[in-house]
């Protein structure tokens, strides 16, 4: 089946003719009629994307159909962002990141649920009702990225874009047993695409395979001069990490000991091994407390997104502010609330000031480690319906995530465990210092390849 | 955080008084604040924060607002035991500076007025519409 | 100092100016599109997905913009931080697309600077950079009242200059209004016509007691005064409606008035009990601007000899008196032709007094405008029969002078002098002249 193609493959065979775009459309087709009324992935299709694609052969990415966040604005296909709010905005003009798609050869074929605004970890707040695990689908995929990293894990795309503020990409990704890359803040343009935290707001590749990834986040970085915190540095060509190995590495294992990951842990040590065995030297390190990284995010993300959705008042575009769910009620409203008069000083000011110290941890232990690694998530997916009523469900998930997103740190979460009976996934986060995606990719990929938990990985081992 | 108050006067002595209650009034809205959020998380709170917000928020929404908020509150609460002393914001991660732009017009990345307008869902004569402004800004 | 007294007291005016100024760039604040929302034939058009806006919208500051308000702040004497950032002030309203505007809060561009004023010196508190918000128009459409909303001049740069509350009468607040107005046409960085919203006045206006040290605790903010005229006119009319509420032993309640032109009245249009919450912080978009010291020297050296020393100047180098040279030029590049033209005519102060007169009309080239003076005084080749011929109809049209002449009163030939040019309607070399006349007349 062509839907079940990796990315780099999908690219090999259309270039060599092996593979036709209307075959890969038929399986890929076929697969979303069959999966997505229960999965509930895809709130948009391009209907004409086929013959965009059949277009589109002599460029770098031969056509290839890739799903898109609902958060990206593109030209003439609508963009909601999974709220009743945008529900028939149709952007004139494409983010910046889907113009660098585009012109890579890239198409866009559909539009990915997500939770309303990026607001979650689950993809239970979006307003066009949850989508399922594909790999369990009692459990949610994890959020706010989770219609991508559900895409990947069901075959519905070959590969596909996310965002993440806190943890958006790597989280679901790890639910959902798939590879989420979540580049250096700055890496890639933020113009067009619908403003969560702006001071953390990340696009990155969700995939299959970690060189999927590299390959991906090739065509989507660069300088943007309509996007004021990207970066002018030359983005170097990230495949060239692959089949680089850890020969040598320092990796710091960090966040073993913290309270609740007791589970986890014991399968992680084992999978740390892996990398003792590449020849990389591991070593347990204690980080600065992440609890904390919950609070700032909390603050800082509910002040910035409170202004950020100040513009959505239905006079422009869209519908009226009443249209806004319960979840972007509550954070916007708290975050007027901790910015307002007399409590932002006691709040948001003091939140960045703390983040400065993990910045400054960050940079410390990085004297020492080449990257840094933990748990993604401090458990497998959970079932449907928990988010429910729970304010702080997002920010306790993301738990050992949100320090790094805060630092702007690149990171990447791949599959490290998947459970037999329930067929849900563990994920690994990998972390470098800033720009340094080429490290995480790297590592991640070193991993990827010797171990058996990507099951494309697999499929590859198995010839097919 | 202390925030000192200067304040230039004759000691007139009605002055003085003022002064001295808005001084305590000061201190003692932060040693509220310290020591409890739920007393502030009042339904007079919801509401102004709804108006600021801009968003309608009804009688039913109110509560649960409250209790979503108290939550909040309490979970961030943790924060105030960091020590932050001498420690600058980071507001700004990339750490960059200067990023300006030369003064030209940029032809490509402007809207046509139908691009401008076209999902607008009131528009007149080129205008966006919506009803009468009452109160002047 | 303007007091006003009643039958109970004499009050003195404490009035602070904000003035914003639409700065004529070509593009706009935080986006590419062009700065031109007068000139616009059609709303809307000058829009892009930052100044409507839209998501995704991601602003940029425009460079230039930020050296003329470092220019203008060092022309005004301000200190200049060297470290600045862009803050976003947060409200709703249709006009403002994003529901924030991108200003400055805690650290302007510009601070602590001073106008001279022939009252005495005003001190500007702060300078700083902000964007413009769209155009609201209230109209009747298919029977319903509605606003109608243009962004074309959605931000466009404008600077805001606020200055302390040293004001103390009208005529000194319509002066310093009408210097800053000349600083910036004469820096050509913005035309600052009020009549097209390119500069907007607003007023703080407060009454003391006449012998008091502390400053009032009140202050009744006055806008949409789009004159001078009727900002000289609304600061008075504000200390009489003051000066009968504090005669009653009561306080000006602290609010919002608007002008209203026709009835000639402040009226009410918003309390401020509590003043508006912000909730300003620094925009994550835009990253913080950090100059030296040395940019800061270049910057300075690079301003053009401001007006009042260029003024002073003249006079000494090429005669040109004062009330002239205020009235000549506005900008520096018409000050550079006029002194060009000054330094190759013989009579510089006659030619500022022919522009200043209106007599000649300003033309952009030295050269020209030299030709024009010339011009002025050419002297005509008139035939000196023609002269005699003047002269005799002049004698004839006014005998009594004539015999007033022969009489022995020879001042009339001032008289038959003006007579005569007039009849012959030429410009001639007045030096001979006189004789001819008394030849002529004693015949």
């Amino acid at each position: 089946m062509n839907n079940t193609l990796t990315l780099k493959q999908t690219i090999d065979k259309l270039k060599a003719k092996e593979l036709t775009h209307k075959q890969l459309y038929k399986d890929l087709n076929n697969c979303i009629d069959t999966q997505n009324k229960k999965l509930n992935i895809y709130l948009t299709i391009d209907k004409n994307a086929q013959k965009k694609s059949e277009e589109l052969l002599d460029t770098p990415l031969y056509g290839v159909p890739i799903a898109v966040k609902d958060n990206f604005c593109t030209k003439g296909l609508r963009t909601t962002a999974s709220s009743t709010v945008l529900d028939h905005f149709i952007p004139q003009y494409d983010s910046t990141v889907i113009k660098n798609l585009k012109n890579a050869g890239g198409v866009i074929h559909a539009k990915t649920n997500m939770d309303a605004w990026a607001h979650g970890s689950s993809t239970e707040t979006s307003q066009y009702g949850r989508s399922l695990n594909p790999r369990n689908t009692d459990h949610l995929p994890g959020g706010s990225s989770g219609g991508s990293a559900a895409a990947v894990a069901a075959d519905m795309c070959i590969a596909a874009l996310g965002t993440e503020t806190a943890g958006s990409i790597r989280q679901p990704s790890a639910w959902c047993g798939v590879v989420g890359l979540k580049p250096t803040y700055g890496r890639c343009s933020r113009y067009g695409v619908v403003a969560m935290a702006s001071s953390t707001d990340s696009p990155g590749p969700i995939t299959k395979t970690v060189e999927d990834a590299a390959i991906l986040l090739n065509q989507i970085a660069g300088h943007d001069k309509y996007d004021g915190t990207t970066s002018t540095q030359e983005v170097p060509d990230f495949t060239k990490s692959i089949d680089k190995g850890v020969k040598g590495l320092k990796i710091g294992y960090i966040y073993k000991d913290i309270k609740g990951l007791e589970e986890i842990t014991k399968i992680f040590e084992k999978e740390m091994k892996v990398f003792e065995e590449l020849g990389a030297t591991v070593e347990v390190v204690d980080a600065m407390d992440p609890k904390h990284g919950i609070s700032i995010y909390t603050i800082v993300q509910r002040g910035e997104v409170s202004s950020n959705l100040g513009r959505f008042d239905g006079i422009r575009y869209g519908n009226d502010r009443s249209h806004f769910g319960d979840e972007a009620k509550r954070r916007i409203m708290l975050g007027v609330y901790t910015l307002s008069k007399g409590y932002a000083d006691q709040y948001y000011n003091t939140a960045q000031k703390v983040r400065t110290l993990y910045i400054k941890n960050y940079q410390e232990l990085f004297k020492t480690y080449d990257v840094l690694v933990a748990p993604t998530s401090p458990g497998f997916a959970k079932k449907v319906g928990v988010t429910e009523g729970a304010a702080m469900f997002g920010e306790l998930e993301d738990l050992l995530l949100e320090a790094s997103s805060l630092s702007g740190l690149p990171g990447i979460s791949i599959p490290c465990y998947r459970d037999e009976k329930t067929n849900l996934f563990y994920g690994m986060n990998i972390i470098a210092p800033m720009w340094r995606e080429d490290l995480v990719i790297q590592v991640a990929d070193a991993y990827e390849k010797a171990t058996n938990w990507n099951t494309w990985r697999n499929k590859q081992k198995a010839g097919e | 955080m202390a925030r000192k108050i200067v304040f230039k006067c004759e000691p007139k002595a009605r002055f003085f008084v003022s002064l001295e209650k808005q001084v305590t009034k000061i201190l003692k809205v932060r040693y509220n604040t310290a020591m409890s959020n739920k007393a502030k998380i009042t339904k007079q709170t919801i509401k102004h924060v709804a108006n600021l917000s801009n968003i309608p928020v009804s009688e039913k929404e109110q509560q649960s607002l409250r209790d979503a908020f108290e939550e909040t509150l309490n979970t961030i609460e943790e924060l105030q035991s960091v020590d932050i002393t001498n420690v600058e914001p980071t507001h700004q991660v990339t750490g960059f500076k200067n990023v300006l732009r030369e003064d030209k017009v940029d032809q490509h990345n402007m809207f046509t007025q139908e691009q401008a307008l076209a999902n607008a869902p009131k528009t007149h004569k080129g205008f966006f519409v919506v009803p009468r402004i009452i109160e002047e800004k | 100092m303007e007091t006003i007294t009643t039958d109970k007291n004499t009050y003195k005016l404490v009035c602070g100016m904000e003035i914003h100024a639409e700065l004529k760039t070509k593009s706009k604040m935080f986006c590419s599109c062009k700065n031109d929302p007068f000139g616009a034939d059609k709303p809307n058009i000058y829009t892009c997905p930052t100044c409507l806006g839209m998501p995704g919208g991601l602003p940029v500051a425009n460079k230039k913009a930020i050296e003329w308000t470092i220019k203008v702040g060092l022309a005004l004497g301000c200190k200049i931080n060297l470290f600045s950032k862009f803050d976003r002030k947060n409200y709703f309203y249709p006009d403002l697309p994003k529901s924030y505007q991108i200003s400055q809060y805690d650290l302007p561009f510009c601070y602590e600077g001073v106008v001279e004023t022939s009252y005495g010196p005003v001190k500007i508190t702060r300078i700083h950079l902000e964007e413009d918000t769209g155009k609201l128009q209230h109209k009747v459409v298919d029977g319903k009242k509605v606003s109608l909303i243009d962004f074309n001049r959605s931000s466009v740069p404008l600077m805001e200059i606020v200055s302390e509350p040293d004001i103390k009468s009208p005529e000194q607040a319509k002066e310093y209004a009408k210097k800053i107005r000349d600083l910036l046409r004469y820096l050509e960085v913005a035309d600052c016509d009020m009549d097209q919203g390119g500069m907007r006045l607003e007023a703080n206006i407060s009454l003391a007691k006449n012998n008091a040290n502390e400053l009032p605790n009140f202050k009744v903010e006055v806008k949409n005064i789009n004159s001078f005229r009727f900002a000289e006119q609304a600061i008075a009319f504000e200390m009489d409606r003051q000066a009968e509420i504090l005669d009653e032993g009561k306080t000006p309640i602290q609010e919002t008035r608007g002008w209203d032109s026709n009835k000639s009245i402040t009226f009410s249009q918003r309390t401020k009990e509590d003043a508006e919450d912000y909730r300003y912080f620094p925009d994550p978009d835009l990253p913080p601007i950090q100059f030296t010291k040395k940019q800061i020297d270049e910057i300075r050296k690079d301003l053009p000899e401001l007006a009042d020393d260029k003024i002073n100047r003249w006079e000494k180098e090429f005669g040109v008196e004062k009330r002239y040279s205020n009235l000549i030029f506005d900008s520096v590049e018409k000050a550079n032709i006029l002194e060009s033209a000054f330094k190759q005519v013989k009579e510089a102060n006659k030619l500022a007094n022919l522009l200043a007169n209106k007599k000649i009309q300003f033309v952009a080239d030295d050269k020209q405008l030299i030709a024009k003076y010339n011009k002025m005084f050419a002297k005509d080749e008139v035939d000196q029969s023609d002269i005699i011929a003047a002269i005799n109809t002049v004698k004839d049209e006014n005998p009594n002078a004539v015999e007033k002449f022969k009489a022995g009163q020879k001042q009339v030939v001032g008289f038959f002098m003006g007579q005569t040019l007039r009849v012959l309607g030429k410009k001639i070399d007045t030096k001979d002249l006189s004789k001819l006349i008394m030849h002529e007349l004693e015949k």
